[in-house]
């Protein structure tokens, strides 16, 4: 931590706070697509003000966790799921096209199905589970209207260029391992080791 | 393409110059790791934070070969007069969400400008490299605008800190457009070309157009070029703190190896 920071004072605890509150968080389902043309996986959860914050947001957090090529955010009040946990809170008016995102077992990650076309969410589910052999017997399926999924842009930059895989664990336990390996190879250090165990026993 | 032996020096600068601008603000940005004003922001803006330092890094590699230093000397082996940053980059935001976001704002619009001007370079290396970081140049741009735009369109509070920010950090502003020695031959034989306006007038108009549409202003000083600051290794008060904190650990052991 910065010296800055330890020396920071902040103040009375009871500061009050002179704003008025404008409307809490809400929450968005993050998915993010690994390569170009896959499939979109499900990513996480956050939570923003409103679609354009959760964009940005998305993009710093689950777009940074592994390379991605795109990302969609959906508002939890934009998702049906088959469980009843989720309902969309004002749903399109008449026929409409809804992604399909099914989870085959629990605890497996949401993956982008097929689109259907349902006059309803009730409909769209009941469809989306005739529509693919996977999506029958998946354990959950959600539904949102495609036209309510936030996307970035095509082409737009969210994994960077510069080396990030010490963001990875597989680039972590790389350089890592590889670290321990040269040290260890060094003759002087296990010279040392010998002349060290010599004293100790 | 040789880089002619007389634009060397002037090249190293206006590079360093861009390095050290992005070392030292993402160096400040990064405090705000764990104090972010929501969860998500922290996370997002130490993002953001970390692209600052590795753009910076990115650079000094670029450079090394130029300065015949290695990257981690560029960064942390120096003097405080060899740093090239702008004056802005320098304070602490005292934890002030409104003046960290309105220092941001003013930097990712200039560094937009300034690697669009280096991604026409006829230097190719250095042209590459600038288009790749003036690609995400971008993130930041839409990043920080968003929040100029959210701050003053939103509560009183937050539109008077966000003003305040900005009557304090707008007179700054100006050490970004202060020049690197030699910097008129690197335009003149296309090393740094020209933009079709001068630089500042065209930040200014994109950073007023944010600032009109956030119902905000920001009184800008014009530029003084006869004031020899940051790119002349001239810094503020703060800068002896920032590079001593900074570099603590690489003047333990020089050239140490990890």
């Amino acid at each position: 931590m910065s010296k800055i920071r330890q020396n920071l004072d902040l103040g009375p605890a009871e500061a009050p706070i002179d704003a008025e509150p404008l409307g809490d968080l809400k929450p968005y389902v993050v998915f993010t697509q690994l390569k170009p043309k896959g499939p979109h996986l499900y990513a996480g959860w956050l939570e923003a003000a409103d679609d354009r914050m959760a964009m940005l947001l998305a993009k710093e957090h689950y777009g940074q966790d592994q390379e991605c090529t795109n990302i969609w955010s959906i508002d939890r009040a934009d998702l049906a799921s088959s469980d009843g946990l989720y309902t969309i809170e004002t749903p399109p008016e008449g026929a409409a096209t809804y992604r399909v995102f099914t989870q085959k077992k629990k605890g497996d990650i949401f993956l982008e199905a097929v689109e259907v076309s349902a006059a309803s969410p009730a409909e769209a589910l009941e469809k989306a589970r005739k529509a693919k052999p996977q999506a029958a017997k998946a354990h959950c399926v959600w539904v949102a209207p495609v036209d309510r999924i936030i996307s970035s842009e095509p082409g737009e930059v969210i994994w960077r260029f510069t080396d990030q895989t010490y963001r990875l664990a597989r680039g972590y336990t790389r350089s890592v391992r590889e670290k321990w390996k040269q040290f260890r190879d060094e003759e002087s250090l296990s010279e040392y080791e010998k002349e060290d165990l010599k004293e100790e026993f | 393409m040789p880089i002619a032996e007389h634009l060397k020096p002037s090249l190293i600068e206006l590079l360093l110059a861009a390095a050290d601008d992005k070392l030292m603000l993402g160096h400040r940005n990064s405090d705000w790791t764990g104090l972010g004003p929501i969860l998500e922001e922290d996370i997002a803006f130490s993002s953001l934070a970390q692209d600052e330092i590795a753009h910076a890094q990115t650079l000094y590699e670029f450079l090394g070969p130029i300065a015949e230093k290695d990257e981690n000397e560029l960064a942390f082996g120096r003097t405080a007069e060899e740093y090239r940053c702008a004056t802005i980059v320098e304070p602490h935001d005292e934890f002030d969400w409104a003046a960290a976001i309105t220092r941001q704002f003013f930097c990712d619009h200039f560094d937009r400008l300034r690697f669009r001007r280096l991604a026409q370079s006829n230097l190719k290396p250095l042209a590459d490299l600038a288009k790749r970081i003036g690609a995400e140049e971008q993130v930041h741009v839409d990043h920080a605008d968003s929040w100029m735009r959210r701050l003053g369109r939103g509560t009183t509070e937050a539109k008077q800190r966000v003003q305040k920010a900005l009557d304090q950090l707008a007179p700054l502003a100006v050490t970004l457009f202060e020049p690197v020695d030699g910097e008129p031959a690197l335009e003149k034989d296309g090393l740094y070309p020209a933009l079709e306006q001068p630089m500042i007038e065209l930040w200014r108009h994109e950073v007023d157009g944010v600032l009109k549409d956030a119902d905000l202003s920001a009184a800008f000083t014009d530029f003084d070029p006869s004031r020899k600051g940051g790119r002349r290794g001239i810094h503020g008060a703060a800068f002896g703190e920032l590079l001593e904190e900074m570099s603590e650990v690489y003047r333990i052991e020089p050239g140490a190896k990890w």
